[in-house]
């Protein structure tokens, strides 16, 4: 994984550097530690428009799309993620520029009704094509991870891009549900989604493709392919995918995941370095007392299967102790970090100032990977050779988290690319995001 | 929409449980000699046809359920999915005759349950069957199976399942506790897991269909050395929920009032997964391949991989609805796989895809659920002194839960000074056809209303 991941890197190694040459210049400026939070839009009224883009995949390669776009701007893959607080009167306004009917279902949300409809569809109220509008109304009644996507000419609207994530965040801060038990430091949005690129070229030429004959050739997180999935939200070459999909946490954080099958199909979505707890799914705690006992019945694992349709939210922390050395680099003096059990010999985790078992090789019996920091002490540095490494300006530990179904790192058969990001653990005092 | 669904396991349930064991020993000892009641089904294994939405007519094996108990004169109609076979509350033992007319050997066997005796069939070392087989041309069998599990489960043929199966030899097998005292069945309903009781049930079985198989095998032309040599190629075209496609103006699923406690038995024969989503609503999944969940989890949608099954309960109060479906009474059931809405790839809504539809017997746009007056067409739902008995129900004036001489003064005085209480057919008067309607209520209950059911 290593290797291939490195070959990624090297394609985009050049604008890599100079994006986080930005970012460093911003931590510069505006320092101190603050939240990981999911790049969406908030507030309880949106505008949203269904139109065509076109997307552009890990490979290079541009698919016509359909997607929601917000306030009139560009269709962008996955929609806008609304961000909303439990308890709101959401109002969700659909202007449809498709030459079909267009809609919005809202799967999880109770009550939606709907104002305006041109006309009324299996699953949801349309809004006419070239030009039709609908609002849909509905209360964020309980906290957490859903998804919207198009109740319209379903199996060919949701393959094209009409479909996106739904944020309800509770009254307290810093959690994902009602109860102490989903309290996180970080947290990231995993929209899983993939294309068949011949299908959406069919759309475009006006045809009608049949869905039966689907099969995927691009699998994306947050609307991406690797490696754009490591790349910031925003960036002006992605117009129509917004949403980067690098993660970032500190050893003993508690990362929130939001994950959520946003395609056609199911993917074994994998963390490296650590398993996760399943705290919810379909936006509901999984709880053994409903309403009391808050997210206790949730499963330990390190692969998720990530069905179409639903949504999970995983609890995911890396420390980094018990593993016999330290991976800080600590000298026996220094003082303990993160946590004090690395200094009690009594503890298992008791290995403040033991150094590492390996002796570093040689240079030149090395291959090197963009994200060698020079070191294998978290938070430090080494030297490196000229042109080797550099994408690892904090000395921190890169882990894949990617498809278990290894054909989904693939963006069109050519490997690597596809169902893939990186989870950052950075040292203790480095700065995110 | 929470269901508690687990019981709570305190000490008096296990005195009032060892007290119902005891009491059914004595009354099992009293009937000595007698049996324990086996449920007995007389299936045909068979070939049929069925027409999909776009007018494809596809060659089927099926299942048929012999009405007489008679497999030498076949009076059954071959059906996909096979008929329900259901082994009561009470029962514990299965027992299935089967015949085949297909023109190869086949098989029945029940997912998830073990046969008394049956034993694999092999050619040398290969595995043609996985339990006892009927000879092609009209051979039979008969499998028993003495300790059925309580639960949902699928059954299908043994033989060759890579091509009986997707042929069409599958239906689905509901089996209820037979020990009721543990879980005290529900009126009309039964207890499929412990403490799991419900009013209804109702069985949605997905499955899917390559015509390219049926084709091949319609025309002799599948096998070793034909055109078509296995099923790797497998490429559905038709997706199935009980054996329907949709299509414009398919029918929806009626399941009652929807305030029942409703047990939906969800199975798939099919090869692929199929993500049922039940629009607009949560439900608890209780049950997966006919074991208990611990803490059952409230979802929208459900995982059901191939040859799985799952059952949940699903409950819905008046509250739950919003405005449209207090009027419509319906909602969508899907496959969130979206490719599966789809009738061989022809444009529009097709394939998993069906509806549920509320009762509103009295047919005023208002589902039963929400009605504060049952049978009768009230569409305004007048309740002017608010106790969600509808005025048209409601003669109650006194609001004493009966119709009797108390209220004749309550309405006499409505009369006189035209108090609304008393406008019992939504004229927004008092009048003498509302004393007529009175005199139609009285010496009763008010109601019936759907509304004050729920409180």
């Amino acid at each position: 994984m290593k290797t291939a991941t490195d070959t990624a890197l090297r394609h985009v190694s050049a604008l890599r550097r100079m994006g986080i040459s930005i970012l460093l210049l911003g931590w510069i400026v505006i320092g101190g530690t603050a939240q990981a939070v999911i790049n969406g839009t908030t507030g309880v009224n949106f505008d949203l428009t269904a139109k065509v883009g076109y997307a552009s995949m890990g490979d290079g390669a541009t698919v016509y799309i359909w997607g929601y776009a917000l306030n009139g701007g560009a269709a962008q893959i996955p929609g806008p993620t609304l961000i909303v607080n439990e308890g709101d009167t959401v109002t969700v306004t659909l202007n449809n520029d498709l030459g079909e009917a267009a809609s919005i279902t809202f799967p999880g949300q109770l009550d939606v009704t709907s104002t305006g409809a041109d006309s009324q569809g299996y699953l949801a109220a349309e809004a006419g094509a070239g030009g039709g509008q609908v609002e849909y109304t509905f209360t964020a009644g309980e906290a957490g991870t859903y998804q919207y996507h198009s109740g319209s000419n379903v199996a060919q609207q949701v393959e094209m891009g009409l479909s996106g994530a739904l944020v309800v965040r509770p009254a307290a801060s810093g959690q994902a549900y009602d109860h102490p038990s989903t309290a996180f430091h970080q947290e990231y949005l995993f929209f899983l989604s993939e294309f068949d690129p011949h299908i959406h070229t069919a759309v475009e030429a006006g045809q009608t493709p049949d869905m039966t004959s689907r099969r995927a050739q691009y699998w994306m997180i947050n609307g991406r392919s690797g490696p754009d999935t490591f790349f910031d939200d925003g960036i002006p070459w992605l117009p129509h995918q917004p949403y980067g999909a690098m993660a970032r946490t500190h050893p003993g954080e508690q990362v929130l995941m939001r994950v959520i099958g946003g395609g056609l199909d199911l993917h074994p979505f994998h963390t490296h370095g650590q398993n996760f707890r399943v705290i919810a799914r379909d936006g509901r705690m999984r709880e053994t007392i409903p309403g009391f006992s808050g997210a206790d019945a949730g499963i330990s694992d390190f692969t998720l299967t990530v069905a179409p349709g639903q949504t999970y939210d995983a609890i995911w922390s890396w420390e980094g102790r018990g593993i016999g050395w330290d991976i800080f680099g600590h000298a026996p003096g220094d003082p303990c970090d993160p946590a004090g059990e690395e200094c009690n010999p009594a503890s298992p985790d008791y290995d403040h100032g033991k150094v590492s078992p390996v002796t570093m090789p040689e240079q030149q019996f090395l291959t090197f990977g963009g994200f060698w920091s020079g070191s294998p002490f978290l938070g430090q540095e080494g030297p490196l050779p000229v042109g080797e490494g550099g994408l690892n300006l904090d000395g921190g530990y890169f882990y894949m988290w990617h498809s278990h179904n290894e054909e989904e790192l693939c963006n069109y058969d050519v490997f690597p690319g596809g169902l893939m990001t990186m989870m950052i653990v950075e040292a203790p005092g480095v700065p995110i995001p | 929409m929470i269901i508690r669904a687990t019981e709570v396991e305190t000490v008096s349930n296990k005195i009032r449980k060892f007290v119902g064991l005891a009491v059914a020993g004595v009354l099992t000892l009293s009937f000595l000699g007698l049996e324990a009641n086996a449920a007995e089904y007389f299936l045909r294994a068979d070939t049929t046809t069925v027409t999909m939405p776009d007018g494809e007519v596809i060659h089927m094996w099926g299942y048929a359920e012999d009405a007489d108990g008679d497999l030498s004169t076949e009076d059954g109609v071959v059906t996909v999915p096979g008929p329900e076979l259901r082994v009561p509350t009470g029962d514990s033992t299965l027992i299935v005759h089967l015949k085949n007319n297909l023109p190869v050997p086949s098989s029945l066997m029940v997912l998830g349950q073990t046969s008394d005796g049956s034993t694999p069939t092999f050619d040398g070392g290969r595995v043609l069957s996985l339990t006892d087989e009927a000879a092609s041309g009209g051979g039979t069998v008969t499998y028993t199976w003495t300790d059925i599990r309580p639960g949902t489960f699928l059954y299908a043929s043994g033989t060759n399942p890579a091509v009986q199966v997707q042929m069409g030899l599958y239906g689905a097998l509901a089996a209820d506790m037979e020990d009721g005292p543990l879980c005290a069945p529900a009126p009309g309903g039964g207890t499929c897991y412990p403490g799991i009781v419900y009013d209804e049930d109702l069985i949605l079985l997905f499955s899917e269909i390559d015509p390219a198989l049926h084709a091949a095998v319609e025309a002799d032309d599948y096998g070793p050395g034909k055109t078509m040599t296995s099923t790797i190629g497998y490429a559905p075209k038709y997706f199935l929920i009980n054996g329907v496609a949709k299509t414009a103006g398919s029918a929806p699923i009626e399941i009652g009032t929807g305030g029942d406690r409703l047990l939906i038995r969800f199975l798939n024969a099919g090869l692929q997964t199929h993500m049922p989503v039940i629009q607009g609503f949560y439900m608890n999944i209780v049950a997966d391949d006919g074991f208990p969940v611990p803490y059952p989890p409230e979802q929208y949608s459900i995982m059901l991989t191939a040859g799985k099954t799952h059952d949940a309960i699903f409950q819905l109060a008046c509250s739950d609805l919003p405005e449209p479906i207090k009027s419509t009474g319906t909602f969508a059931l899907y496959d969130r796989r979206v490719q599966n809405l789809s009738n061989a790839g022809a444009a529009g809504d097709g394939g998993m895809m069906t509806a549920f539809t509320l009762m509103d017997a009295d047919g005023e746009n208002i589902a039963d659920i929400c009605d504060n007056c049952l049978g009768v067409p009230n569409a305004a739902q007048v309740d002017t002194d608010g106790d969600l008995y509808g005025n048209v129900c409601d003669a109650d004036l006194n609001n004493d839960h009966y119709v009797n001489f108390a209220d004749v003064p309550v309405m006499v005085r409505a009369f006189i000074w035209q108090d609304l209480d008393g406008d019992l057919n939504e004229d927004n008067s008092v009048n003498f056809g509302d004393i007529a309607r009175f005199l139609e209520l009285y010496n009763d209950s008010p109601g019936p209303s759907g509304l004050h059911s729920q409180q």
